[in-house]
């Protein structure tokens, strides 16, 4: 069974993402923010979906701050990101491609999310 | 003719002696002729009538010409010669005007023309074979030609000056004619002397072969008893050639000469010396010899003759070649030169007609070069020109629009809110004048009172108040509470530039709007498209009743997909209006901002000062969005400090807005200080939030600091919002990359 971990800062968009995730037949933990998502991370986790705005906090921070609490395993887990902003900075774009396997554009379509939640190998979105 | 000079002031009469004179010697000298060979005479005449023509025109050319040929008529019997002088005349005048030397007219006239008439005339009169034709035609071109030389050096050295009446010497020469009388002298004496070698062995030839064919005739076997009344092959020793001697009977012997063409005998004796110099002479030779019973030899010289003068032709064909080969050559190269210095004379007047001068190719490698320097040297000093012209017709334009005017003694009375001067006019005097300041910018002139220089932008009272003056002035004096000299300038450019940045404004206020719609709208589109997806499984499990249901939900998805793409072109469209970058003065930028923002600041009586370094390096900055931010922030600080005034009870000290602008060690800084209300500590966090402000309803569509945030993270910078430590007000802080920190960051 799937381990997914949902970080949203957006409680209704959140909603729907878990109960997409958990008709898929994962098992799947949602988190609010940086703290939440620490709390809930284990080694087993398969797949992390992160919005790149969680409300005060940063997207990249969050994953950044797992990592280095070393609360998942790099090996195994595929890391998203999601963004309703279109403008990035160069940095920002960086740092991106090398810590996750995609940033994707809101909305991402349904058959995108199920994708990454079943086998975590979507690397673009074919919008 | 030369030596015929008399001295100046003269009445008419030694005038018209003098010519007269000239005419006689002219005339003594054209009657000598110089036989050189036989057949070859020189004789003066063209060399005359071609001076005549040359210093007095065509007319006595033409005199000159009919008296100084007569003679070739009383020497030769015919007026052939005559005739061509004064044909020659007429293609002088027609072809020599300054363009051909006289040995060129002379070589072509003499040469085509003058050939084809002799061949005709030698031929009709003496019926010359065509060898000795040629000879003689060619004797005659190569004279001419040797007097034409001679008449182009004496032109090219000497005139005839009318004035004075004398021949006097040239102060230049011509270089083309230097060069073509040379040539051409060179040329025709060459040949000329050549066949005057030619020619001068012909009597000795001629002679030798007489006395072999009267030697022969004393050994001819059939000289004892061959029959009169024909003619018998005789064999010249050492020639190896065969002639043919005729036999005739003493008693008729000179009928039958007559009918062989005997019209000269020679008996052996030395006589007739001078008809020896003719060529007609040898050609009617016959060598006669008594033989026994009464009979006479008599042998023909013709054919000897005439091959002789057919070796000569064929030895001075090519030398004749050459030379028409050498005049079309100097022809060419005469042109070049005339070309070359026309040139010049175009150059040189356009130069001082100021115009450009096009360097055109020119055959010879000096003048190209000299022509070039002259060219480009003319060429620069003109453009130097049009540019000192350029500038001061930009400077009177200048003046026009800056309506500048100068004046002393400048108060401002702050009462009354006039500012007070004497204009000085050049035609008019002194003039006290007042103008009228708006209540606005009385503050402006109070900040400045008692410096040395002040420099203080200003509106009239009565005008719309887009019409900004700038005031200069220095030299303060306590006594007077006033400067004693200054200057006022209309700075018209201000309401289009008002204008402008307004406009700027407005695109920019809703290329932030559709920014901030788009990411406002794509989150709650996720949720509904996710929405409707889980809401169509959860349909899924009800069976086929709940299908249309289902239907509806699939439909939800694909309208978000369609409204999403909608949001993505909406997007772009935003984006495109602020990341145009260029190189941008920020100190400048800075100056524009506060100027657009002067009006309020000053009407709310807000004191802006400005502090930066000396000198920025350019940034490469979307410059028309960093204009808005920092007109965007200023807004907000004078609309912070109107908030903070409206909760004080008591009068505070005068409200500020500071904007410094600092470098760095990689990031240059822009820091907007005020002494407003400040943030509240909850609202620093949401301050570049779209739809965030807070301002009053209707006063701020709280998208400016999330548009200043979009264009500032574009260009790789950062935007801080704080409250002032230890005062009130807060503090808004740029940083914009330097441009090496900026590569270093992309790289």
């Amino acid at each position: 069974m799937r381990r997914v971990l949902i970080i949203e800062d957006d409680c209704e968009l959140r909603e729907e993402l878990v109960e997409l995730a958990t008709t898929l037949g994962a098992r799947v933990v949602g988190a609010r923010n940086g703290a939440e998502a620490m709390a809930a991370c284990t080694g087993e986790i398969d797949v992390i979906l992160c919005d790149y705005k969680l409300g005060i906090e940063n997207g990249l921070d969050v994953l950044r701050a797992l990592r280095e609490a070393q609360c998942f395993d790099p090996a195994r887990a595929a890391i998203y990101l999601m963004t309703g902003h279109l403008d990035l900075t160069f940095a920002a774009r960086q740092e991106i491609e090398s810590a996750t396997r995609g940033l994707f554009m809101k909305p991402l379509r349904p058959a995108v999310v199920r994708g990454i939640i079943l086998d975590g190998h979507i690397t673009s979105d074919r919008d | 003719m030369v030596g015929e000079v008399i001295d100046a002031d003269h009445p008419a009469r030694r005038r018209w002696l003098t010519l007269a004179a000239a005419f006689v010697v002219a005339l003594a000298f054209s009657s000598l002729r110089f036989v050189a060979a036989p057949g070859f005479e020189f004789y003066a005449g063209p060399v005359f009538y071609m001076l005549a023509w040359r210093w007095f025109g065509l007319k006595p050319a033409l005199v000159v010409a009919a008296a100084v040929m007569t003679p070739t008529f009383f020497w030769w019997g015919h007026p052939v010669s005559i005739a061509l002088a004064i044909g020659h005349v007429f293609v002088i005048d027609r072809w020599a005007r300054g363009r051909h030397s006289f040995s060129t007219i002379t070589l072509f006239y003499q040469g085509l023309f003058g050939s084809a008439i002799g061949v005709v005339f030698l031929s009709l009169t003496y019926a010359s074979p065509i060898e000795v034709s040629a000879i003689v035609i060619a004797r005659k071109v190569l004279c001419e030609l040797v007097l034409a030389g001679a008449a182009d050096a004496i032109v090219l050295f000497f005139r005839y000056d009318p004035r004075r009446v004398r021949i006097v010497r040239n102060e230049h020469l011509s270089l083309q004619f230097s060069i073509d009388a040379l040539v051409s002298n060179v040329v025709a004496c060459a040949a000329a002397l050549f066949l005057l070698g030619q020619l001068n062995g012909v009597t000795a030839a001629v002679q030798s072969i007489n006395e072999r064919v009267s030697h022969d005739l004393a050994d001819w076997p059939g000289r004892t008893d061959a029959p009169a009344g024909r003619s018998y092959p005789l064999r010249i020793n050492d020639e190896g050639r065969v002639t043919r001697v005729f036999v005739a009977s003493a008693a008729t012997w000179r009928t039958d000469a007559g009918r062989l063409g005997c019209e000269r005998f020679d008996t052996g004796r030395r006589s007739n010396t001078s008809d020896r110099n003719t060529f007609t002479y040898w050609l009617h030779l016959c060598v006669t010899a008594p033989l026994p019973s009464a009979r006479v030899a008599i042998v023909p010289m013709r054919p000897m003759a005439t091959a002789m003068f057919g070796d000569i032709g064929r030895r001075t064909a090519p030398l004749l070649l050459f030379l028409f080969v050498a005049q079309v050559a100097l022809m060419v190269f005469r042109r070049a030169i005339q070309r070359s210095l026309d040139d010049w004379v175009v150059a040189i007047g356009k130069f001082r007609a100021r115009e450009t001068i096009d360097v055109r190719p020119t055959r010879f490698a000096e003048t190209a070069e000299l022509q070039a320097l002259f060219a480009t040297a003319s060429n620069d000093y003109l453009e130097a020109e049009h540019e000192r012209a350029r500038l001061a017709r930009a400077v009177t334009e200048l003046r026009a629009t800056m309506d500048l005017k100068l004046f002393s003694d400048v108060v401002f009375d702050p009462d009354e809110c006039a500012l007070r001067f004497v204009k000085l006019d050049p035609t008019l005097g002194r003039r006290d004048i007042v103008m009228r300041v708006t209540s606005a910018d009385r503050a402006a002139f109070q900040s400045v009172g008692g410096q040395n220089d002040i420099m203080v932008e200003f509106r009239m009272a009565n005008s719309d108040g887009d019409d900004w003056y700038l005031l200069l002035a220095h030299d303060h004096d306590a006594q007077l509470d006033g400067w004693r000299y200054g200057c006022v300038i209309r700075l018209r450019t201000a309401k289009a530039f008002q204008t402008q940045m307004r406009h700027n404004a407005r695109l920019m206020e809703l290329g932030g709007m559709a920014s901030a719609l788009s990411h406002e709208l794509r989150q709650p589109l996720f949720t509904i498209a996710l929405a409707a997806e889980n809401g169509g499984t959860l349909l899924d499990r009800m069976g086929d009743a709940v299908l249309p249901a289902r239907r509806k939900f699939d439909r939800i998805v694909e309208q978000v997909e369609r409204a999403t793409a909608i949001i993505q072109r909406t997007s772009t469209y935003a984006r495109i209006e602020r990341d145009e970058r260029e190189p941008t003065d920020l100190l400048q930028t800075v100056q524009n901002a506060a100027r657009f923002m002067r009006a309020v600041v000053q009407e709310r009586d807000i004191h802006l000062s400005i502090v930066t370094p000396e000198a920025l390096p350019t940034l490469m900055l979307p410059r028309v969005g960093v204009e808005q931010i920092l007109v965007n922030a200023l807004q907000n600080a004078a609309d912070s400090i109107e908030a903070a005034r409206a909760l004080r009870v008591s009068p505070a000290p005068p409200d500020r807005i500071t904007v410094r602008v600092e470098v760095g060690a990689d990031a240059i800084g822009i820091a907007i200080e005020d002494t407003g209300a400040g943030l509240h500590a909850d609202i620093a966090d949401s301050a570049f939030q779209a739809f965030s402000t807070t301002k009053p309803a209707g006063k701020g569509t709280g998208l400016g600091l999330f548009v200043c945030r979009q264009i500032i993270d574009e260009v790789g910078g950062t935007i801080t919002l704080a409250d002032n430590v230890a005062k009130p007000g807060a503090t808004l802080r740029m940083q914009f990359p330097k441009p090496s920190a900026a590569l270093a960051a992309a790289a």
